[in-house]
C-alpha cells in the first residue's frame, strides 16, 4: 500500500473520533455564546482553515512550476487546487447549515461567505482552463500565473471578517476566552487530521495528475523513423 | 518607463486609426445599458437607486472585448513576437497596454455616464472630481488583471469563454468597491465612507499592477 493511502485512512480515522469527541462532549463545556449548535466548530473550522492554507500551498507549487518548468510542480499543483476545491466547498455547505440554523437563513451576503465562494468560483475557473488548454507547457503557465493571481484572494477571505466588521455577521476569529478548556484536543487532532487528509489527497491526485502529464508528453515526441531496410534498396 | 510610453502610443493610434471598433464597444455599452434599463421595467426610481452597478456592469462586459481584443491585435500576426524580439522589455509592454486599455475604458465610462444618469434620473451630490477619480481607479482595477488574462488566453481557442470566467470573479472585490463608491458620489456621503472605498480600490489596483507586471514576463515569453 502507498504510504498516501495509510495517510489518509490514519487521517480519517482521526477525524471521526475528533468530530465524536467534539459533537458528543458534556454540554457545560459548549461554546459560550452559541451553546449546541457551536459544536459544529469541530467539523467547521479545521476544514475552512486548512482549506485557506492549501491554496497557500498551491501558489507555492504553482511559483515553483512557473520559475522551474518542472511538469512535477505543475501536478502538483492540480492535485492541491482540487483537494482545495474540495475543503472550500465543504466549507461552503457546512458554514449554510451552521447559517440556517444560526441565522435562520441558508446564505447571506456576508463578507467571509461572498469571498469564500468567489474563491470557490476562481478556482475552478483554473481546473476548467486546464481541460481546455492542451499544449502542456501553454497550460502549465497559464494555470500557474492563475493561480498565483488568485492566490491574492486568499488572506482576503481570511481578514474579511475584521475589514468589513460592520457589514459582517459571521463571528470574527475566535479566541481562547471564547472557547471551553476542554475545546483544544478534538479541535487540535481535527486540524491535525484534516491537515494529513489534505496531504494524503494531494498526493493521490499529484500521482494521477503526473501519470496523464507524462503520457502527454510521451504523445508528443516524434514517433522513431522506420527502419531503412537497406538490402531491398 | 519610454518604451511603456511607446506601447501606449502604438495601442492608442491603432485604436484611432480603427475607429468604428471603438465605435462598436460605445454602442455595446449603450446596448447593455438599455437592457438592463428595460429589464428592471419603467421604474425610474429603481434605476436611479441601482445606477451605480449599471453602469459598472455594463463596463465590465464591454472590458472583455476591449481586453481581448487588445491582445488578439499583437497575437493575429506575431507582432507580440516581434515587439518582445524589438525588445521591448515585459513590463513596460503590460504597463503600455494596460494603460491604454484603462484610458479607452475611462472613455467609455465617460461616454455611458450621462446616459446611466439620465435613464435613472439621478445627479452628482458630490464633486464631479471625485466621480473622475472613482472612474479612474475602478478602470485601472479592470484593465490590471484584465491586461494579464487577455495575454494568458490569447492564444487558446477558447478564449471569449476563458477570459470572463478567469477574470469576473477576480474583479468583484473591484466592481464592489467601485459600485459603491459611485454610489455615494452620486447619492451622497453623510457617514464619510467615500475615502475607505477609495483607499481599498487604490490597494487593489496596486496589487494586481504589481503582481501582474511581474507575471506577464512568463505569459508572453511561452
Amino acid at each position: 500500500m502507498k504510504w498516501e493511502r495509510i495517510v489518509v485512512i490514519v487521517a480519517l480515522l482521526m477525524l471521526a473520533w475528533s468530530h465524536y469527541a467534539g459533537l458528543t462532549q458534556d454540554a457545560e463545556t459548549d461554546e459560550v455564546y452559541m451553546n449546541l449548535v457551536g459544536r459544529i466548530f469541530y467539523v467547521h473550522v479545521p476544514i475552512a482553515a486548512i482549506g485557506l492554507m492549501v491554496y497557500l500551498v498551491a501558489l507555492v507549487t504553482a511559483c515553483l512550476a512557473l520559475w522551474s518548468g518542472t511538469s512535477k510542480w505543475d501536478a502538483m499543483t492540480e492535485g492541491i487546487i482540487e483537494v482545495g476545491l474540495v475543503m472550500n466547498l465543504l466549507t461552503l455547505v457546512q458554514g449554510s447549515i451552521w447559517g440556517k440554523v444560526t441565522w435562520g437563513t441558508w446564505w447571506d451576503w456576508d463578507p467571509r461567505l461572498t469571498t469564500t465562494a468567489i474563491m470557490f468560483v476562481m478556482f475552478l475557473g483554473i481546473l476548467v482552463m486546464r481541460e481546455m488548454v492542451e499544449d502542456p507547457d501553454r497550460r502549465m503557465t497559464a494555470s500557474a500565473v492563475a493561480t498565483i493571481v488568485a492566490a491574492v484572494n486568499v488572506p482576503i477571505v481570511y481578514y474579511s471578517v475584521e475589514w468589513w466588521k460592520e457589514q459582517s455577521i459571521h463571528q470574527g476569529h475566535s479566541d481562547q476566552e471564547g472557547t471551553s478548556a476542554i475545546l483544544p484536543w478534538p479541535f487540535r487532532i481535527g486540524m491535525l487530521a484534516t491537515v494529513l487528509l489534505c496531504i494524503g489527497l494531494s498526493v493521490m491526485r499529484y500521482r494521477i495528475s503526473l501519470a496523464k502529464l507524462k503520457s502527454e508528453r510521451e504523445a508528443e515526441l516524434p514517433s522513431a523513423p522506420a527502419k531503412l531496410d537497406l538490402e531491398e534498396a | 518607463m519610454n518604451q511603456a510610453l511607446w506601447v501606449l502610443r502604438k495601442d492608442l493610434l491603432i485604436e484611432w486609426r480603427a475607429r468604428s471598433r471603438a465605435f462598436a464597444l460605445a454602442c455595446f455599452a449603450l446596448n447593455v445599458l438599455l437592457l438592463f434599463a428595460f429589464a428592471v421595467g419603467p421604474d425610474t426610481a429603481v434605476m436611479g437607486q441601482h445606477a451605480s452597478a449599471y453602469l459598472w456592469l455594463a463596463l465590465l462586459m464591454t472590458s472583455t472585448l476591449l481586453l481581448s481584443r487588445s491582445m488578439q491585435i499583437e497575437t493575429e500576426s506575431g507582432a507580440l513576437d516581434a515587439l518582445v524580439l524589438a525588445p521591448v522589455q515585459a513590463p513596460a509592454l503590460y504597463y503600455g497596454k494596460t494603460l491604454a486599455n484603462a484610458l479607452q475604458l475611462c472613455g467609455l465610462a465617460i461616454l455611458a455616464l450621462p446616459i446611466v444618469l439620465g435613464l435613472g434620473d439621478v445627479g452628482i451630490e458630490q464633486s464631479a472630481g471625485q466621480l473622475l477619480v472613482v472612474v479612474v481607479l475602478g478602470c485601472f482595477g479592470l484593465a490590471a488583471p484584465g491586461t494579464l488574462y487577455a495575454a494568458l488566453t490569447a492564444r487558446i481557442p477558447s478564449q471569449q469563454l476563458l477570459m470572463p470566467l478567469l477574470m469576473f470573479p477576480l474583479i468583484v472585490p473591484c466592481l464592489v468597491a467601485a459600485v459603491k463608491a459611485t454610489g455615494l458620489v452620486l447619492n451622497g456621503d453623510p457617514f464619510g465612507q467615500l475615502t475607505s472605498w477609495l483607499l481599498f480600490l487604490v490597494c487593489f489596483d496596486v496589487i494586481y499592477l504589481a503582481i501582474c507586471g511581474v507575471l506577464f514576463e512568463k505569459v508572453v515569453s511561452e
